[in-house]
């Protein structure tokens, strides 16, 4: 061992003064840096006060006692108690030397090509609104247990979108619905198929007779072609019934402002591959809910991966009401009302069309007539620099000079020129934005670049929810709600839940939720991964989805249900869809090709009418203007897409609910968000209950949370919340019950999204999970001579190309000063494993984290043990806000209006010079020669000392042994002395442990746990290699499941540090890199790629 | 004043002096040696659902082991093999399906299996605990002889366990693999005697790598 320098104080060097930044640059980033702050209450608590609260964990997580029916000591240890006697009695019945005997079930006969213990891949697709992703999905042993993107689909590109990360729990969700029921006099029965079947062939009989008169399909956006054929197949036996559009994720305004402009079919999509501009007006397309947003991500980063200060990167403008992870990548964002977004952008057209550009216009059609607007001076500026930057951006043919330049020999710097621009709009917008959009992107000849048009000649005619309302008691009697929950998500002002109770309503879904609840008869759908089927996405790729696991329970797919309901054949999905494209193929079609596509995931060699709809009828635009723009007086309500439920459809999902909230990191419930200003006006704080009222709505009763980035004089709620499902038990869901808050009481159909409505308090509090302040990385005041650390840097594009080697002089710590306090461990393995992550591309998604959960069995652990601080996600997204004009420090917390946020993935840096390990008793943390900083849960007591040790506060301890029953709160069971409820409770375990991964232990409870950098990835590969007589794995071939999933592959690189040509060098060679608390000497192998901004000079 | 204890109680301290050690070591060795797999997972010897008999398969009549756990070779399990492969032979063989024979009834529940679709509950013998992750592969395209861990397999009539599979005893070959290495084409010969034969895989031309087992923890246990 060598001698330290530092023992007992004894020897130990002066305190030295901290150093200061070199050079003006490095000296602003820092300042910059350490302005960060995780939440109000971080900002507001000085240094002083911190240190007095500094603790190891968050407040609660070390006190054994909880509140309400949490479980209390007593109880706990009475359930130790039982715990011992029940392993005494194993002991003595096993005869006290065998573990418990195991049997081997091999197959009467293994299919071809299947290794037992080795996972496979099947291609498949998923589809969450019109969005369409293709997908891989790992099968161990039959079981499907994770899903990921598949790289040569284009809605995916390898990456995927949160929800399709978390869709593979839902198959294994106890709670879903397991057979048919009845709707008796008596409440809901359980019946079977044959009286279902029996139910649906009379009411066909009916309809055969009165041509469908009376009868209404709710639906979700079809978008595959064999369940379209079905429904033009029942259109054409019963002409008289209608379709209705019973999914609120349709980009049905979108879908409006196309047709407005191309006619019936019309379809426009963004594809933003060489964008230098970008106008986002209330468009969260690097959100999870947007249309395509896993691709539309994925073409952003292009444009966002600055290596080198030569780089060229895009610049993006952001307006919006509410703080989206847009905003929070954007260089300039604004808050705008919702209701005023549309002004905005006629601001923006005005500006664009005055004149001042002479080459935006549209082709063969005037200046539109477009109304004049005021905007808020700030506002107006921004547009005007708006306007400038979007007509520059491909003034002169950019992209043509550009393309010359490359072809003359010139360097590409780049993976592209930027040289095009894009104006997106939102869902939430009404139709007549959109079209004002469609207009100046039209004007900026983007049309067939940035937005591509095509002809969806076979999507089905759809009516909204409130024309179903109207017909329904006058003409519609029959209601089939084909995978949709019209109840539920409709407006509450349309009384759908009494109308739809009233008529004769067959409900097929995942879950008896509330529609099936009031429907005459419930059908049970299957899984995805149970089901046949086929997907269309956007730009025209389609996919075969294929099931992994036949039907766990007696179910039927939707396509299986649609196309019976055409053909009055209840046959199996496989063959539906073969048929199908048999038909359509005629004699190309061929076993071999199918099995290619099954292969792929992508349909090649399908004849295709690809047509672009001529775009006209531009003065429809203004008219719309003229009619629907109305301005919205006093409190907006917005209401949004829960960002990890979605509309709620996921509201079954732990995973899910205990995802934190990306911007204001809350979990298992919904809230208002409001700004600080208008919360101080109105008297409320977080955590404090007021009621919504809509005009002309209803209202509901829900916490207020103070988010940042929210404009003034709106309230934001997410729509998911409050859901309701019964199981076939009658139990309720386990998971959604009581989880949130149900917004769509409040909506109205005339306004959905914005409205106006009032605000008030009730004087009553309410608890929020919240986990923003959870594992902050700033130490107290006292361990630290430093009180300026910044843990995220960023730059300015201007910065960056002045001095490139900020970060270096950003380093408050040189290396001379730093010493080892205790001899590092010898890293002898061959290869070396690191990662980069790039803070200029991680737009905070989540997919990782979910990934992560998949990945590795990381348990949920309910709300009230996410309150007490005991969240297991091993990868946690940190969020750190930044006051524009920080400096103002005469501004009080009512005063914190713009914000700039960044997102910074947090997970164990394996540190080579590790805290934790130096302080763990039993060596249950050490480090492996390979650089990983291994956990060893077998030998892990719990002291926790590694976690207290830990400068990233990554590492996570089970409390509670939160997979005895494989649900969330499921311990709780054991206080219950009902043999019944015990026993259920087995056989959802069974179902839950089938997502299980086989190659990752399942932790028991008194063990730390954290990223181990998916090291059964790393052992498989690098297995593989060995038996091939490989010593290296080949770059490239190891992917952590976060990188995997990541959509931007903003997750940079993993791989072989001592490689110079592997990608994570190439990384981390980059002037970007840096580790953060580097000053501690723990040397991470994580390391981050600093954020760069482009901000315009002009409103720098 | 009457002693309150007897004269002889004196000699307490002296004989627990005496005695505790005893004692003491009694108990470390009990714990140490009857509560260590190798006393009580050696020799595990559960029984059966079909009466096969390995030594009469492997050793009599010399199938390869790779015929039957076919997947050895690329996954991490040894795969017990399907009914199927039972059925290869044992469809058209006559002897032990004759009524009345003198096997008739051993293979009745593979007939089951086969007819059934069900499978054949097989006990397991060699078990690791779940936090463990053994790999069959990379020992085998190393030349760990299966024999090496199971034992003569050729010569079990039913299979028992024949070592002690601890941690300890995977890292006493993981330290030293050397003399657990035989010629890559020897990996499934039962009778292949290290002693005997002088072999050096560091000279083995077949080799394309030098064997170089991991001992750090993330190795097994993830």
């Amino acid at each position: 061992m060598k001698k330290l320098n530092v023992v007992n104080g004894k020897g130990a060097p002066k305190r030295l003064a901290p150093l200061q930044p070199k050079g003006e640059v490095a000296k602003a980033v820092v300042k910059r840096g350490s302005q960060f702050w995780s939440s109000l209450e971080d900002k507001l608590t000085d240094a002083e006060e911190k240190a007095d609260n500094w603790k190891e964990f968050p407040e609660g997580a070390e006190e054994l006692e909880v509140g309400g029916d949490g479980v209390s000591r007593r109880n706990f240890f009475g359930l130790i108690g039982s715990g011992a006697a029940l392993a005494g009695m194993s002991l003595t019945t096993s005869g006290c030397i065998r573990k418990p005997s195991e049997q081997i079930l091999p197959y009467r006969t293994r299919p071809e090509d299947m290794i037992p213990g080795k996972p496979m891949y099947y291609a498949s697709a998923i589809q969450l609104g019109g969005t369409v992703e293709g997908i891989l999905v790992e099968s161990h042993d039959g079981r499907p247990t994770k899903i990921e993107g598949n790289p040569s689909h284009s809605g995916s590109g390898g990456g995927t979108s949160v929800y399709t990360q978390a869709a593979v729990l839902d198959l294994y969700d106890p709670d879903r619905s397991r057979m048919p029921m009845m709707l008796s006099a008596d409440g809901a029965i359980v019946s079977d198929w044959g009286s279902a079947r029996a139910a649906l062939d009379e009411a066909r009989g009916e309809w055969q007779k009165n041509g469908g008169a009376g009868l209404a399909l709710v639906l979700p956006d079809v978008v595959s072609p064999t369940d379209r054929e079905s429904l033009a197949a029942l259109k054409a036996r019963f002409p008289k019934a209608r379709f209705f559009n019973g999914d609120p994720l349709r980009a049905t305004r979108a879908i409006e402002a196309g047709e407005m402009l191309g006619g019936a079919g019309a379809r426009y999509r963004y594809v933003l591959d060489d964008v230098r501009v970008f106008a986002a007006f209330d468009a969260d397309f690097l959100g999870s809910a947007f249309p395509d947003s896993t691709r539309l991500a994925r073409e952003w980063s292009m444009t966002r991966q600055v290596m080198g200060p030569t780089d060229e990167m895009s610049r993006m403008y952001v307006f919006e009401p509410h703080l989206t992870n847009t905003g929070t990548m954007a260089d300039h964002r604004r808050r705008v009302r919702g209701s005023d977004i549309g002004d905005v952008l006629i601001g923006l057209a005005n500006e664009l069309f005055s004149g001042k550009y002479p080459d935006v216009s549209i082709s063969g059609s005037g200046k539109p007539d477009l109304p004049a607007v005021t905007l808020d001076p700030s506002v107006q500026k921004m547009v005007e620099v708006l306007a400038k930057d979007l007509a520059g951006a491909q003034s002169g043919d950019r992209c043509k000079e550009a393309q010359e330049a490359v072809e003359a020999g010139a360097e590409r710097s780049r993976y592209r020129p930027l040289c095009r621009s894009a104006v997106i709009v939102g869902e939430r917008q009404p139709a007549w934005v959109h079209g004002v959009a469609l207009l100046i992107n039209s004007a900026l000849r983007n049309t067939g670049t940035t937005v591509r048009w095509r002809l969806d000649a076979l999507a089905p005619k759809v009516e909204s929810l409130t024309a179903l309302a109207e017909g329904l008691g006058s003409g519609i009697d029959t209601v089939l709600c084909v995978g949709t929950n019209p109840v539920y998500d409709a407006p509450a002002d349309l009384g759908l839940a009494e109308k739809l109770a009233a008529a004769k309503t067959f409900h097929m879904g995942l879950y008896r939720n509330e529609t099936g609840m009031v429907a005459k008869w419930h059908l049970p759908v299957s899984h995805l991964l149970e089901s046949w089927g086929d997907l269309e996405s956007s730009d025209g790729t389609i996919s075969i989805c294929q099931p992994l696991i036949d039907p766990l329970h007696d179910t039927y797919s939707v396509s299986e249900l649609l196309h019976f309901l055409g053909s009055g054949e209840l046959k199996r999905g496989s063959a539906i869809v073969k048929n199908s494209w048999q038909k359509k193929l005629g004699p190309n079609f061929s076993e071999k090709l199918w099995r290619r596509w099954l292969h792929d995931g992508t349909v090649s060699g399908a004849p295709r009418a690809a047509s672009i709809p001529p775009l006209s009828n531009f003065e429809a635009v203004a008219a719309a203007v003229k009619k629907d723009r109305a301005p919205l007086e006093g409190m907006e309500v917005n209401f949004h897409v829960h960002p990890a439920l979605a509309d709620g459809r996921f509201a079954n999902n732990a995973w899910l609910q205990e995802l934190p909230h990306p911007l204001t990191k809350i979990c298992w419930d919904n809230a208002a968000y409001l700004s600080p200003g208008t919360a101080a006006e109105l008297g409320v704080k977080t955590e404090d209950m007021v009621t919504i009222a809509v005009a002309g709505g209803g209202s509901v009763e829900l916490p207020v949370f103070i988010a940042h980035g929210q404009a003034d004089n709106t309230v934001s709620v997410n729509l998911g919340g409050g859901r309701k499902l019964l199981r076939w038990d009658n139990e309720p869901g386990v998971v959604s019950d009581g989880a949130g808050f149900d917004v769509n009481v409040a909506r109205t159909s005339a306004s959905p999204w914005i409205a106006s409505g009032t605000l008030t308090a009730t004087g009553k509090t309410y608890a929020i999970a919240n986990t923003q302040d959870y594992g902050s990385l700033k130490p107290p005041a006292y361990l630290n001579d430093f009180k300026e650390r910044p843990i995220v840097l960023d730059a300015t594009v201007e910065e960056f190309s002045a001095d490139p080697n900020f970060v270096e002089k950003a380093n408050l710590m040189p290396e001379e000063r730093i010493r080892h306090l205790w001899d590092p461990p010898k890293l002898t393995g061959k290869q070396q494993w690191g990662k980069a992550i790039d803070l200029n591309t991680c737009t905070g998604c989540m997919s990782c984290v979910i990934a992560c959960q998949a990945e590795n069995n990381i348990p949920v652990v309910g709300k009230e043990q996410v309150i007490n601080g005991r969240e297991m996600h091993w990868l946690r997204i940190d969020r750190y806000f930044r006051t524009v004009n920080e400096e103002d420090k005469s501004k009080s917390w009512e005063d914190v209006g713009e914000v700039e946020a960044v997102f910074q993935p947090m997970s164990c840096q394996m540190c080579e010079s590790a805290p934790c390990e130096s302080v763990c008793p039993v060596a249950a943390t050490v480090h492996s020669p390979e650089g990983l900083n291994d956990m060893v849960y077998n030998r892990c007591i719990g002291t926790r000392y590694c976690s207290n040790n830990c400068p990233y506060k990554v590492r996570r301890y089970n409390f509670f042994n939160y997979n005895l029953a494989l649900r969330p709160g499921g311990w709780k069971v054991y206080r219950q002395n009902d043999q019944e409820r015990k026993e259920l409770e087995g056989e959802d375990a069974w179902i839950r442990q089938m997502q299980k991964n086989p190659d990752v232990t399942v932790r028991f409870r008194g063990v730390m746990e954290k990223c181990t950098y998916c090291v059964q990835r790393i052992n498989a590969a690098k297995i593989e290699a060995h038996v091939a007589g490989e010593d290296v794995v080949p770059d490239g071939t190891i992917i952590p499941a976060c990188q995997q999933a990541c959509p931007t592959k903003g997750f940079g690189a993993f791989g072989d540090i001592h490689d110079p040509d592997s990608k994570v060098s190439k990384a981390k060679r980059s002037p970007r890199n840096y580790a953060v608390l580097r000053d501690l000497n723990t040397q991470p192998r994580t390391t981050y790629l600093a954020r760069i901004r482009n901000p315009h000079p002009e409103l720098a | 004043m009457p002693a309150i204890f007897p004269r002889w109680t004196n000699t307490i301290p002296v004989v627990l002096g005496l005695i505790a050690p005893i004692l003491g070591a009694g108990a470390i060795f009990t714990v140490w040696y009857y509560f260590s797999p190798l006393y009580t997972d050696v020799g595990y010897q559960p029984k059966q659902p079909v009466p096969y008999s390995h030594k009469l398969h492997a050793g009599e009549m010399g199938m390869d082991c790779r015929y039957c756990h076919n997947t050895v070779e690329y996954a991490a399990h040894a795969a017990i093999p399907p009914t199927q492969t039972c059925m290869n032979c044992h469809d058209g063989l006559v002897r032990t399906t004759n009524p009345g024979g003198p096997y008739e009834g051993r293979i009745a529940n593979v007939k089951k299996s086969w007819e059934t679709g069900e499978a054949i509950e097989w006990v397991r013998v060699h078990m690791l605990p779940d936090y463990a992750y053994f790999n069959h592969a990379p020992h085998v395209a190393a030349g760990v002889g299966c024999a090496s861990c199971h034992g003569r397999i050729d010569q079990m009539v039913v299979v028992s366990q024949d070592q002690a599979l601890s941690m300890g005893w995977c890292l006493d070959c993981h330290r030293n693999p050397k003399p657990n290495l035989r010629p890559l084409d020897q990996v499934t010969n039962m009778a292949w005697d290290a002693d005997a034969e002088t072999y050096d895989p560091d000279r083995d031309p077949e080799r394309k790598r030098k064997v170089n087992p991991p001992l750090h923890c993330s190795g097994c246990h993830r």
